[in-house]
C-alpha cells in the first residue's frame, strides 16, 4: 500500500495522521468534500474557517466521534475509517480536548485524568491473563512449551504510576491542590487546562483541539493557550480548530484555511496571513482581523 | 358508632393471644420482598433497555433489540400490574411447567413490570446528562459501555434519584395486589386477622400505619443518598 | 458509594436467587388452597405446619390445584362436587372433615326480618328442599336464574338487598347477566313473600359479614356457615342447609386414599410436623 508509507520521502519527516478524501454527509447535507491532508510529527496545525464551514465535522472525523462517509484516515499504520479497526485502541493515541472542557461531573479532577488509563490498562491486563490462561492449556498438551505472555504492571503499578503522573502533570499546571475536588468547583480555564492534561497523560502521538477557548470567558483564554503553546513547544503534535488568530499566527507551524467542506488554502502562519491568495480567505481575514 | 373496647380486645387477641403477629411479620417480609427484589430486577432491566435506547444504531443488532424492548416496555406499561400478576400465574406458569414459589414469582412479574417503567426513567436520565460526557470518554479511548457504566449511568443515577423513589413507593403500595395470586403480604395478612373476628377497625388502621412508617423510611433513605450523591454538585 | 450499591444490588439479587430455588425445592410443607374468608379456609389454618394459599374464589383455588400449586383444597361439600364436575383430573376424598349448618345472615338491626325469615323458611321448607334437590342433582334444565334490581337508597323500604359471592356454585354463581344458584332462589321466594324488590349485591366473600355489620344491606346469602365470630356481627336464621368440608385433590394423588377417619386425613397432612 503506496499510500500509506510511514516516511515521507521528501521532507525525511515522520507523517502521523494522512487524509485523504474524507467526506462526511449528514443525510443530504455533505459537510465535508474531499478533504486531503498530511500531519507530520510535531506539526503544530491551526485550522480555521467560518462557522458552519466543517471544521470541527473535520476534527471529530479524525477520531472518528463522527463516522466518515467516505476517504481514509491513516494513523498508527491503519485506516480509521474502516469500520473493522478497534477504534478505541486509536483513540487512546489521539487526545481530544473540546469546546466545553466535558471533564467527568462524577469524578474529581485527579479521577478524571486518571479514569482511562487505569480503565484501560486494567483491560489489557485482565485480556493478557484471559491469553495466558489459554497458553496454559495449549502448554499441557504441547511438548516445546510456549512462554506465557508477561504482565508488565501489576493493576496496583499502574494506578499508582497513573496517580503519580497526574499530580505531576497538575503540579506543572499549579493546579496540584485542586486533584480531589469535582469539576463543578472550578473556573472555565481551569477545567479547560485540566481537560488538555487528561488527554495528554494518555501519551497521545496527536491531540486534537476542537475550538479550546471558544466558551472561556476572555480573561481566561491567556491560561489555556500558554499552556497549549507549551505542549506546542515540547514538540507535541496538534491540530487545533480555533477563532484565536493570534494562538495561529504565534504558535502554529501551518495553518489551514476550510470553507465549503474543502480546503480553500494552506500556507505557514506568515504567507497565510500576509499573503492571502484565496478570495474567501481575504473576504474572512478582512473580517476577523479588524 | 365503634365499640372501641371490644375492637381493641378482639384485635389483641387476635394479634397476640393467637399469635396474629406472625402472620403480619410474614406478610410484611413478603411485601418488602417482593418490592426489594423487584425493584433490584427492575434497575437491572430498566439500564439495559434504557442502555439499548440510547445505542448507536449502525449495526442491525442493536436495532433489533430496540425493537424487542419496545414491544416488552408496550405490554407491561399497557397492561395492569394485576393482569400481568393473573397472566403469570394462571397462564403463562402451568405452560412453561415451572413450579416455584409464589413470592418469587410475585418477584419475578413485579421485576419485569418496574424494568418496563425504570426503564423509561433511566432513558430520561441518561439523556438528561450532556452528550459530551460520553463523548469524552470515547474520545479517550474507552468503549461505549466502560463510558456508559462510569461516566453516564452515575451521572444519570444521580438525576433520576428522586423518580426511583417514587417507583419503589408506588412498588411497595402495589405489592397489595398480588393477594389476587394468593400471596399472603401485608394487607391480605391484615384483613385474615380481620375476618377471623369481623372487627377490621384496628387491622386496617394498623395496615395504613405501617405502609405509611415503611413510604416514610424509604423517603428518608432516598433523602440521605441524594445528599450524599450531590458531592460533586458542592460549591 | 457506587461500590456500596453495587455490593447492595448484588446481594440482593444473590438472595433473590436463593429464595427463587428454596421455593422450587420447598416440597416439604403440604401446601393447602382454600378460599379467603370461609369455613375452609380456617379449618385448613388449624392445621399444624401445612402452608395456606387464600384465594379470591374456590374456582382460582381448584385452577391452582390443577397447576400443582397447591395440593389440597378444602372446600364445601356441594362447591367440591361442583368444581370436580367443572374441572377434570381432580377428585374428592369422600370424608367429612367437619359437620356445619348455611344460615341467612340478617341486620342485626333488623329483629322483625329476621323472624319474618324464620316463619318464611317454616312455611316455605318442601319448596325450599325441592330448589336444593334439583341443583344437586345438577338439573340444570330446571334452574331459574335470577334477575337483581337496582339497589337504591330512596326505595330501600321496599328493597331487600342480599349480599352473596357469586363464585360459589352450587350456591350462587352467575349466570349472563342473571344469578343462579340455591341461595339465589331461595332469596327469591323471600323477597316474593316479603312482597319486596329483590336486589342481589354481588361482592368479595369476606366481604359480606362485614357489609351486614355495617347495615350496607339486608340479609346475607352466600353458603354462610354459622359460627361464633360470625354471630357477633349478624344474626342468624334457622339454617336451612346442613354441609361438611371435603377435601379436593389431583386424581393422580393417592396419599389420602387408604384414609377411612377424618384423623386418618389429619394424620397425613401434618405427617411432617
Amino acid at each position: 500500500m503506496i499510500e500509506n508509507n510511514i516516511l515521507d520521502v521528501q521532507n525525511e519527516k515522520e507523517v502521523v495522521v494522512k487524509v485523504r478524501g474524507l467526506c462526511k454527509s449528514f443525510d443530504s447535507l455533505q459537510v465535508l468534500k474531499g478533504i486531503d491532508i498530511d500531519v507530520y510529527k510535531g506539526d503544530v496545525v491551526a485550522i480555521i474557517g467560518p462557522s458552519g464551514c466543517g471544521k470541527s465535522t473535520f476534527l471529530r472525523c479524525l477520531n472518528c466521534l463522527e463516522d466518515p462517509t467516505s476517504g481514509n484516515i491513516f494513523f498508527e499504520g491503519e485506516d480509521l475509517a474502516d469500520m473493522k479497526v478497534d477504534i478505541n485502541v486509536h483513540r487512546q493515541k489521539m487526545g481530544m480536548v473540546f469546546q466545553n472542557f466535558n471533564l467527568f461531573n462524577n469524578l474529581t479532577v485527579l479521577e478524571n485524568i486518571t479514569l482511562a488509563p487505569v480503565l484501560i490498562a486494567k483491560k489489557n491486563i485482565a485480556k493478557t491473563k484471559r491469553k495466558n490462561f489459554f497458553i496454559k492449556i495449549g502448554n499441557l498438551f504441547r511438548k516445546n512449551k510456549k512462554p506465557l505472555i508477561k504482565i508488565e504492571q501489576t493493576l496496583k503499578e499502574v494506578k499508582e504510576n497513573a496517580k503519580q503522573k497526574a499530580l505531576d502533570l497538575l503540579a506543572k499546571i499549579g493546579l496540584e491542590e485542586k486533584a480531589n475536588v469535582y469539576p463543578s468547583t472550578l473556573s472555565g480555564g481551569q477545567k479547560q487546562r485540566i481537560a488538555i492534561v487528561r488527554a495528554f497523560a494518555m501519551d497521545p502521538k496527536v491531540m486534537l483541539f476542537d475550538e479550546p477557548t471558544s466558551a472561556l470567558d476572555p480573561e481566561m483564554v491567556g491560561e489555556v493557550l500558554d499552556l497549549m503553546k507549551e505542549l506546542a513547544e515540547g514538540g507535541m503534535t496538534m491540530l487545533v480548530v480555533t477563532h484565536e488568530m493570534g494562538f495561529a499566527k504565534e504558535v502554529a507551524n501551518r495553518v489551514i484555511f476550510i470553507d465549503d467542506g474543502v480546503i480553500k488554502e494552506e500556507n505557514n502562519p506568515k504567507e497565510f496571513f500576509g499573503n492571502p491568495q484565496d478570495e474567501r480567505l481575504k473576504d474572512f481575514l478582512a473580517k476577523v482581523l479588524i | 358508632m365503634i365499640n372501641w373496647a371490644e375492637e381493641w380486645s378482639s384485635f389483641y387477641k387476635q394479634f397476640v393471644t393467637l399469635g396474629g403477629y406472625k402472620r403480619l411479620f410474614d406478610g410484611l417480609i413478603a411485601t418488602v420482598e417482593i418490592a426489594v427484589f423487584g425493584l433490584a430486577i427492575g434497575i437491572i432491566i430498566g439500564i439495559l433497555i434504557a442502555i439499548v435506547a440510547v445505542m448507536p444504531r449502525y449495526k442491525l443488532l442493536p436495532k433489533i433489540l430496540d425493537k424487542i424492548c419496545k414491544v416488552y416496555v408496550a405490554i407491561f406499561r399497557g397492561t395492569p400490574m394485576v393482569v400481568q400478576l393473573l397472566v403469570g400465574h394462571y397462564l403463562l406458569l402451568p405452560l412453561l411447567g415451572v413450579n416455584v414459589s409464589g413470592v418469587f414469582e410475585a418477584v419475578i412479574i413485579f421485576g419485569l413490570n418496574s424494568g418496563a417503567y425504570v426503564s423509561e426513567i433511566m432513558r430520561s436520565g441518561i439523556q438528561s446528562v450532556d452528550a459530551g460526557q460520553l463523548e469524552a470518554g470515547r474520545a479517550l479511548g474507552l468503549s461505549f459501555w466502560s463510558a456508559m457504566g462510569k461516566i453516564v449511568i452515575p451521572q444519570s443515577i444521580k438525576n433520576i434519584l428522586p423518580t426511583l423513589g417514587n417507583e419503589f413507593i408506588s412498588l411497595i403500595k402495589e405489592t397489595s395486589v398480588v393477594s389476587f395470586i394468593a400471596i399472603t403480604d401485608l394487607t391480605k395478612a391484615l384483613k385474615l386477622i380481620g375476618d377471623a373476628t369481623y372487627h377490621y377497625f384496628m387491622p386496617y388502621i394498623m395496615l395504613a400505619l405501617i405502609y405509611l412508617v415503611i413510604v416514610l423510611l424509604i423517603t428518608w433513605g432516598i433523602k440521605v443518598m441524594e445528599r450524599r450523591l450531590a458531592r460533586s454538585d458542592r460549591k | 458509594m457506587k461500590k456500596i450499591l453495587t455490593l447492595l444490588l448484588t446481594v440482593i439479587l444473590g438472595v433473590a436467587c436463593c429464595f427463587g430455588f428454596a421455593g422450587c425445592g420447598e416440597n416439604a410443607t403440604v401446601k393447602i388452597g382454600s378460599q379467603s374468608g370461609t369455613t375452609g379456609a380456617m379449618y385448613a389454618d388449624c392445621l399444624k405446619g401445612c402452608e395456606v394459599s387464600y384465594y379470591d374464589t374456590f374456582a382460582l383455588a381448584a385452577q391452582d390445584l390443577k397447576n400443582g400449586k397447591v395440593e389440597y383444597v378444602v372446600v364445601d361439600g356441594a362447591t367440591a362436587q361442583s368444581l370436580k364436575n367443572d374441572i377434570s383430573g381432580l377428585k374428592v376424598i369422600d370424608i367429612e372433615l367437619s359437620s356445619e349448618y348455611y344460615g341467612i345472615a340478617v341486620d342485626k338491626a333488623q329483629p322483625e326480618l329476621l323472624s319474618s325469615i324464620n316463619t318464611i323458611l317454616e312455611s316455605k321448607k318442601a319448596e325450599i328442599d325441592a330448589i336444593i334437590e334439583k341443583y344437586m342433582n345438577d338439573d340444570e334444565e330446571n334452574f331459574v336464574p335470577v334477575a337483581s334490581a337496582v339497589k337504591d337508597e330512596s326505595k330501600a323500604a321496599t328493597q331487600l338487598v342480599v349480599a352473596t359471592n357469586a363464585e360459589f356454585p352450587p350456591f350462587e354463581s352467575i349466570s349472563g347477566d342473571k344469578y343462579v344458584g340455591i341461595d339465589i332462589e331461595i332469596a327469591k321466594i323471600i323477597a316474593d313473600e316479603l312482597g319486596l324488590e329483590l336486589v342481589i349485591d354481588n361482592m368479595q366473600f369476606d366481604a359480606v359479614v362485614q357489609s351486614i355489620g355495617t347495615h350496607s344491606v339486608d340479609i346475607g346469602m352466600s353458603g354462610l356457615t354459622i359460627t361464633a365470630e360470625r354471630k357477633k356481627s349478624v344474626n342468624f336464621a334457622n339454617p336451612y342447609y346442613i354441609e361438611s368440608q371435603y377435601i379436593l385433590t389431583l386424581e393422580s394423588n393417592t396419599k389420602l386414599d387408604d384414609c377411612m377417619t377424618v384423623i386418618d386425613v389429619l394424620n397425613v397432612l401434618t405427617a411432617n410436623k
